[in-house]
């Protein structure tokens, strides 16, 4: 290197002395440009040649490449020697005719330049020329030529990469750009400035221009995820807008999709942050209008990634299950346990038979929500591996609570008049039954009769008599019961009925099994209270609430029913308490419900309360549990209804 | 004079049991447990009393009342819940009985006799 260095200098030296030969004046400036010429770009050869082309004096470097150019042609004429052989970038022979143009100057002290390529045989490869010529006497023109190949090659591929780069940034609409974060200077591509029009001038461009595209709030993200980005060295992602109007439904609504790296020197440091910003806008408008779709049928859209347990809900979801906010994916809590407490396990478990070897899972999820309780249908599909283990879960969501209530309704309706029916084919056969019992206790009692008339009877004969006709009474009693359910059959009617007669016709019907159970049963009234009512039904209810009361308190030591009638205010209030401990909180509200029941299987259908409930409502009463008493106690409440009672 | 009294009612105990009862000296009771032969002999009987009873397989008391001499007094006796008979009874007496009202019937009747 410091031979060729001094060997570059001894040539300069002959070249300045034969300039000086020539009478040549130089100025300061030519001095100072020759000297540059060699001091920067070393390897190059110098060849001072006359406006002919004739070669007045060359350097080696220019001797070694004049050398192979002119392989073939023995002429000392510059033009002659160069125009053979070079080539422009396009690939194209230039011909002599240019090459004054390209690299001589006609005259003054102006600079030509010519990168130029020939093929060596010597390196079997394209060699590039980057020739500077500049005038430096009227007849005399120094030309500098250097071999650029590495640069060119270089350029070139990295022209063509840019070129793919820039035609690939068009496509996909994503503009790029670089920060440096030491002098803060900014370099982006071209598909950034049609991104964004507004960024015209590539000098100005910096952070700050580009985070001033997007909304004021959408700014302090974008510094945030600068920051981020520093901070943690990985690749951060963020969706930002900009709009001019006050609404991102506005056309003039745009979005973008940023992300952004930080670039680290050798040593670690951070110098700067790569980034590049998609234009999303079309993909939003789509998604848009599919949200808004989705959010006009209230249609809810999920997705549930079971291994990472992450939970992308949409907007109509979030609603869907009553959360006030959209929450970050990690902050929506398990989907389980909006579930009403007593299905968890139910849906839980369809959910994971559903895992293990079904498409999909679909399931209508009775779930608690602030504004009570709500019913949500869920529709989804199970995406699994090439091993058929589940992956993800996508489905739609919708509320059915309408629905279901509906379904209850009719529900209820339906075992209403399945009761009814009941109730009618019960009076049938009781009106037939009646009447072959109460022959036969026509005999008997009117036998018993005769024989009292009859026969001296000792004092324990006369019970035992006594002992038969009472209990011929207590069948017709019983059978006389039944008159009601006969009668059921017909269409109800409401009338004026007191409460006083009714609970001692259900005393009557319910009195073996309260007996039978030991259960102490007292009914306290204070006076004669009517009230408007279909008896039948209300006596049904009664029963029920009797049946009920002994069926939880029997086997417990001294059990007791204590029915009380009183007026309150405007209402007739009728209590059924029992010497029970009360109903526990956690079923108090489910025990109205269909087909709620503690009872043993088979031993009740659960129909009970429910269509209790109905009756009532249908009387304008209501029923419901009054847990101030201790023990149990379900109290009902009917319009007081003064005329009824002043009659009486 | 007595009472000639008539008592229809397929359960023959329950006629037995009307006979033993409520027979004596100024009440004569005749019973029949079939309707159609009851019929043949009232013309002969001339009953001032007579007790149907409703639901008896061959005639029910509504058709047995309406072919009855229809001056004579006439008393439902039945084991339906609810009857509805379409004759128009002097009353309704129902199963088991109250042998008390059926003495009292009975006592009224012959007071009217008499």
């Amino acid at each position: 290197m410091v031979i060729l260095v001094i060997s570059g200098l001894l040539i300069l030296l002959g070249l300045l002395g034969l300039i000086k030969f020539l009478s040549f004046q130089k100025t300061w400036k030519e001095q100072k440009l020759s000297c540059d010429i060699m001091k920067h770009h070393l390897p190059s050869g110098l060849i001072l040649v006359d406006r002919s082309g004739k070669i007045l004096s060359k350097n080696y470097f220019a001797i070694k490449f004049l050398k192979e150019l002119s392989s073939n042609s023995e002429g000392d004429n510059f033009f002659d020697i160069v125009a053979e052989k070079l080539f422009d970038s396009s690939e194209n022979i230039l011909e002599r005719s240019h090459l004054p143009s390209k690299i001589l100057i006609e005259s003054g002290l102006e600079e030509e330049s010519l990168i130029a390529g020939y093929d060596s045989e010597l390196l079997n490869s394209v060699v590039w020329l980057h020739f500077i010529s500049k005038s430096i006497t009227k007849n005399n023109i120094l030309i500098h030529l250097m071999d650029v190949s590495e640069q060119v090659e270089k350029m070139q591929s990295s022209m063509v990469n840019e070129l793919r780069l820039s035609s690939a940034q068009e496509f996909a609409n994503i503009g790029s750009f670089e920060v440096n974060l030491l002098n803060m200077k900014i370099q982006a591509s071209e598909q950034l400035f049609k991104i964004f029009p507004t960024l015209s001038d590539p000098m100005s461009l910096n952070l700050q221009s580009i985070k001033d595209v997007f909304v004021a709030e959408d700014r302090i993200r974008f510094a945030k995820l600068v920051q981020e980005c520093i901070d943690s060295k990985s690749v951060k992602a963020i969706r930002l807008s900009s709009f001019e109007g006050s609404s991102p439904l506005d056309q003039s609504a745009r979005w973008f999709d940023l992300r952004m790296q930080a670039i680290a020197d050798d040593a670690g440091k951070i110098v700067g942050i790569s980034g590049s910003i998609q234009d999303v806008t079309e993909q939003v408008r789509i998604q848009q209008e599919y949200e808004l779709v989705l959010k006009s049928v209230e249609i809810g859209v999920f997705k549930w990634c079971l291994r990472t347990n992450e939970h992308i809900w949409d907007i109509t979801m979030i609603r869907l299950f009553d959360m006030n906010s959209i929450p970050q994916n990690s902050d929506i809590p398990p989907w389980e346990a909006f579930i009403v407490p007593d299905e968890r396990v139910h849906v839980i478990n369809k959910l994971n038979t559903a895992l293990q070897k079904e498409d999909r899972f679909d399931v209508e999820i009775p779930i608690a929500t602030k504004n009570g309780d709500r019913f949500v249908a869920c529709r989804s599909f199970i995406e699994r591996d090439d091993s058929g283990s589940a992956i993800s879960l996508r489905g739609i969501c919708w509320d059915v609570t309408k629905q279901k209530q509906l379904e209850v309704a009719l529900e209820n309706e339906k075992l209403k008049s399945l009761q009814t029916a009941k109730l009618a084919s019960l009076g049938e056969m009781a009106a037939g039954i009646a009447h072959e019992i109460n022959n036969p206790l026509a005999i008997i009692s009117g036998s018993s009769v005769y024989l009292k008339m009859k026969l001296e009877l000792d004092e324990k004969a006369k019970a035992k008599m006594q002992m038969i006709d009472n209990s011929v009474e207590r069948i017709s009693k019983i059978v006389l019961g039944l008159r009601k359910f006969s009668r059921s059959s017909a269409v109800s009617k409401k009338g004026r009925f007191e409460l006083g007669h009714i609970l001692s016709d259900c005393l009557v019907l319910t009195e073996p099994k309260v007996k039978q159970n030991g259960v102490l049963i007292s009914v306290e009234m204070d006076k004669s209270i009517y009230i408007l009512c279909d008896e039948i039904e209300i006596e049904q209810v009664f029963i029920n609430l009797i049946n009920n009361a002994v069926d939880a308190i029997k086997g417990s030591v001294k059990p007791w029913i204590k029915i009380k009638a009183f007026v309150d205010g405007g209402e007739v209030v009728l209590r059924f308490i029992d010497s029970g401990n009360g109903i526990p909180k956690s079923i108090a509200n489910k025990i109205f419900q269909p087909f709620y029941t503690t009872k043993v299987v088979g031993s009740g259908t659960g129909l009970g309360l429910s269509i209790s409930k109905g009756i009532i409502e249908e009387h304008g009463g209501s029923i419901a549990i009054n847990d101030s008493l201790g023990n149990t106690c379900f109290e009902l409440r009917f319009k007081y209804e003064e005329e009824l009672n002043y009659v009486a | 004079m007595s009472l000639n009294v008539m008592f229809v009612d397929d359960e023959e105990a329950l006629c037995e049991c009307f006979k033993d009862l409520f027979e004596n000296d100024s009440i004569k009771i005749t019973t029949f447990s079939d309707p159609k032969i009851a019929l043949e002999n009232v013309s002969a009987l001339k009953p001032d009393l007579i007790f149907v009873d409703y639901r008896i397989p061959s005639m029910n008391g509504d058709e047995l009342a309406s072919k009855l001499p229809p001056a004579t007094p006439k008393y439902l006796i039945t084991g339906e819940l609810e009857p509805k008979p379409n004759y128009n009874f002097n009353g309704i007496l129902p199963k088991p009985f109250d042998y008390k009202k059926l003495e009292q019937v009975l006592a009224e009747h012959l007071k009217a006799k008499k």
